[in-house]
């Protein structure tokens, strides 16, 4: 059974749309990145999957019923955000215990673990904490519920490198030792493909794709070389992305497609061929607009 | 991999106990709130008579401790609709929950909170005559109505719980309903103006019906003299009112 | 004000403490010398003291309580009372003149809102000088009296089948006043003052 299954699902709000027609499947025990720009609907897609809120219309399953006010599916997942709500009388050691009476599978010796390592304070409380103690301590939680299906929304925030490192080591490591389905939306992507599976890339709370990493790895190359090369040799294909470099020096992001004897003769018409990083596809694949940053430079310029 | 199959009852029972160490506060607040009325009725607020002549000066001060339930009361109700607010629920989904387990264990703690206040706001009138008769001397106390027998005791402890029981399920009713829809803030506010502005405007005729509608459910609960139909009435309209706070909530979208 | 947690706990324990404590020591009072309500008393209600008075029975059981005599001796043949206090006058007119004025202040049991206030009526001051009876009551700035009266809180006195404070609410009729009791010589003559139409003769 997949843990999510997901068919033309809608939110509305007042003025907006958050979800338009969003479908796709996650399947059991897997890590999933959820990828997307400010405001294209990762935290509402998340709350919807956890039951914090309702859809508009559609159908969600989740563990095969809908997760709305659902017992089962809340007892079997856990969400953790930056905006994570604990009692303020109880000290981050007290709250490690009391958390661990809902969840049964809670691993007591990892939460002290990672708890000593990442040198939280027991007796301190969690409103006292800094924003990155907060997301540390909340990622211990969320690890240590060992629950069914974790989701992690924008966990790294306030985190500085060596502790994001750190977090998705242990990440992986739990993971791996004890299988669970994984959600992670962040915008760290570089950092986090390393233990991505695969990626669900969201635009304006539409579906962009749902692949695994290494499709993504190989699906786009860049292009740059003068003007009238590039264009020759890319045809009419669709753009994914497209820079202009001092003069005539255009640097262009397609659909990898092509034959190994294409690219040859591409790099002997002095073409040169450039991977795109996935982290980079996402950002290309999700622009809000055709302009670059670069275009607001130039106008100004012409002024 | 194995899914956990929770009841209903389980995790609200988890819930219920979680909140009453959370919510430790409030067992303190009443404390404050009825060292303070304490205080108040030693002040002598409540009414007295006095007389003078020749040779004589009288004052007969009324004691009794009606100010400690009127504060315990307040401070019933509003626990109560503050229990219902946002944050709190959120709160409960941090953890496992879902929106009955929620209001169960809320329903829980608040009777657990009734009890707890009806049995001091009881036996703190007894304090109260103990503290006057230490103060000022039996030969200034009256005899009667100053001793309360056992089971006059147990017979106001029973009665105080109850109603603040009835003012609990009143506030949290209060609550979800301002929850589920602002609008009824408006209402709850604007329909009593709107009926004195009616009255004032119209003939006496609808005086006579809304005022008589408004007193007969005062006198409802405040006129029955007999404990066991008291209880029954009570409970009755807390099972409603409850319930109805209940439903409300289960629609309700929470960590917005 | 930040308390801590513990002292949080403490104050609840002791409070609770102190509630439970009070009930027992309410119930192990000693339940004398405790301001008496009127029902403890015969408090007389209705007007018929002059009948009591004809029939000699005018006396503690009735509700009237002498608490001060005076006698006077006076040979003279006209007596003038003056009474500045307002009591009730009775006169007894003696079977034979032996020279002497009897007097004696009586208390009538009284209570105000229900409380026996009897004994703090002080009987008036009683001089006889030349031919003159004078009454007054003492004027001295008088103690103030402070009683508390507890009633039951409104969520017992709902179910409470027996109030004990219900009936506390009258005052009698004759608050605060004292009958003054003269037996004069058979053949005095009492002049006819204001104080003299107040006075009932039983013979």
């Amino acid at each position: 059974m997949a843990t999510i299954e997901c068919v033309n699902l809608n939110k509305d709000y007042e003025n907006t749309k958050a979800i338009t027609d969003l479908s796709f499947t996650i399947e059991e025990n897997t890590i999933t990145g959820l990828i997307g720009r400010n405001g294209a609907g990762k935290t509402t897609l998340l709350k919807i999957i956890k039951g914090f809120i309702k859809p508009t219309s559609g159908d969600i399953k989740v563990f095969g019923t809908n997760p709305f006010d659902c017992l089962s599916v809340s007892a079997n997942s856990f969400f953790t955000d930056d905006n994570m709500e604990f009692p303020s009388t109880f000290n981050l050691s007290k709250l490690l215990e009391e958390t661990s009476k809902f969840y049964p599978n809670w691993d007591s010796s990892l939460a002290k673990g990672l708890f000593d390592y990442f040198g939280l304070n027991p007796k301190q409380y969690h409103g006292n904490l800094s924003k990155g103690q907060n997301s540390t301590f909340n990622m211990i939680v969320a690890l240590s519920s060992h629950s069914a299906l974790t989701i992690f929304d924008e966990p790294t925030s306030g985190m500085d490198a060596s502790v994001r490192k750190d977090f998705y080591r242990a990440l992986l490591k739990d993971y791996l030792q004890y299988p669970r389905t994984i959600i992670v939306s962040s915008h760290m992507l570089s950092e986090l493909e390393g233990i991505l599976e695969n990626i669900l890339l969201i635009k304006n709370g539409t579906k962009v794709l749902h692949l695994p990493v290494d499709e993504l790895k190989e699906m786009a190359i860049g292009l740059k070389g003068d003007i009238s090369s590039i264009n020759t040799f890319i045809e009419n294909k669709a753009i994914i992305h497209s820079e202009k470099n001092n003069g005539n020096q255009l640097l262009v992001v397609v659909k990898n497609d092509f034959s190994k004897a294409a690219l040859e003769k591409a790099k002997l018409s002095g073409i040169e061929i450039l991977p795109v990083s996935i982290e980079d596809l996402c950002v290309y694949l999700t622009a809000k607009s055709e302009r670059g940053i670069d275009d607001v430079f130039d106008r100004t310029k012409r002024i | 991999m194995y899914l956990i199959e929770p009841s209903v009852f389980d995790i609200a029972k988890k819930q219920y106990l979680f909140k009453l160490k959370t919510n430790f506060g409030l067992f303190f607040s009443l404390i404050i709130v009825q060292m303070f009325a304490i205080l108040l009725t030693l002040s002598g607020m409540s009414g007295s008579t006095s007389t003078g002549g020749s040779g004589f000066d009288i004052t007969i001060s009324f004691i009794s401790g009606n100010i400690v339930i009127v504060l315990t009361l307040i401070w019933a109700l509003s626990i109560s609709i503050t229990m219902t607010s946002i944050k709190d629920i959120n709160m409960d989904f941090t953890f496992v929950s879902n929106r009955l387990t929620s209001s169960c264990s809320n329903i829980g703690l608040l009777i657990t909170l009734s009890f707890y206040a009806g049995i001091a706001t009881a036996l703190s009138s007894n304090l109260i005559r103990i503290l006057y008769y230490y103060i000022y001397h039996s030969k200034n106390i009256v005899n009667e109505g100053f001793f309360i027998s056992p089971k006059y005791i147990l017979m106001n402890i029973i009665s105080t719980v109850l109603y603040i029981i009835l003012i609990i399920s009143i506030g949290y009713f209060l609550g979800s309903l301002f929850q589920h829809n602002k609008v009824f803030i408006i209402l709850f506010f604007a329909i009593p103006f709107g009926i004195i502005f009616g009255l004032k405007l119209f003939s006496s005729n609808l005086n006579g019906t809304s005022i008589y509608f408004l007193t007969n459910i005062f006198n409802f609960y405040f006129k029955e003299g007999s404990l066991i139909i008291f209880a029954i009435k009570v409970l009755i309209t807390v099972a409603v009112l409850f319930s109805i706070a209940v439903l409300l909530s289960k629609r309700l979208e929470v960590r917005k | 004000m930040k308390f801590s947690g513990k002292l949080k706990e403490y104050l609840i324990i002791a409070y609770c403490f102190i509630l439970i404590a009070s009930t027992f020591i309410l119930y192990i009072i000693p339940k004398d010398n405790f301001v008496m309500s009127k029902n403890t008393i015969n408090v007389p209600s209705s007007l018929n003291y002059v009948e009591l008075a004809i029939q000699g029975k005018l006396n503690e059981a009735n509700g009237y309580i002498e608490t001060k005599a005076w006698s006077f001796v006076f040979t003279g043949e006209r007596l003038i009372i003056t009474d500045k206090a307002n009591n009730i006058l009775i006169g007894e007119r003696k079977s034979i003149d032996d020279g002497k004025i009897e007097v004696i202040n009586y208390s009538i049991n009284s209570s105000y809102h229900g409380i026996n206030f009897t004994d703090i009526i002080k009987p008036s001051n009683v001089t006889l000088s030349n031919n003159n009876l004078f009454l007054n009551d003492v004027s001295n700035p008088p103690t103030p009296i402070k009683i508390n009266q507890f009633s039951l809180d409104f969520t017992l006195n709902q179910f409470a089948k027996v109030n004990p404070t219900s009936d506390l609410t009258d005052t009698s009729p004759f608050f605060s006043m004292k009958i003054i009791y003269i037996k004069i010589p058979k053949s005095l003559q009492i002049d006819d003052t204001s104080s003299f139409k107040s006075l009932q003769m039983i013979n």
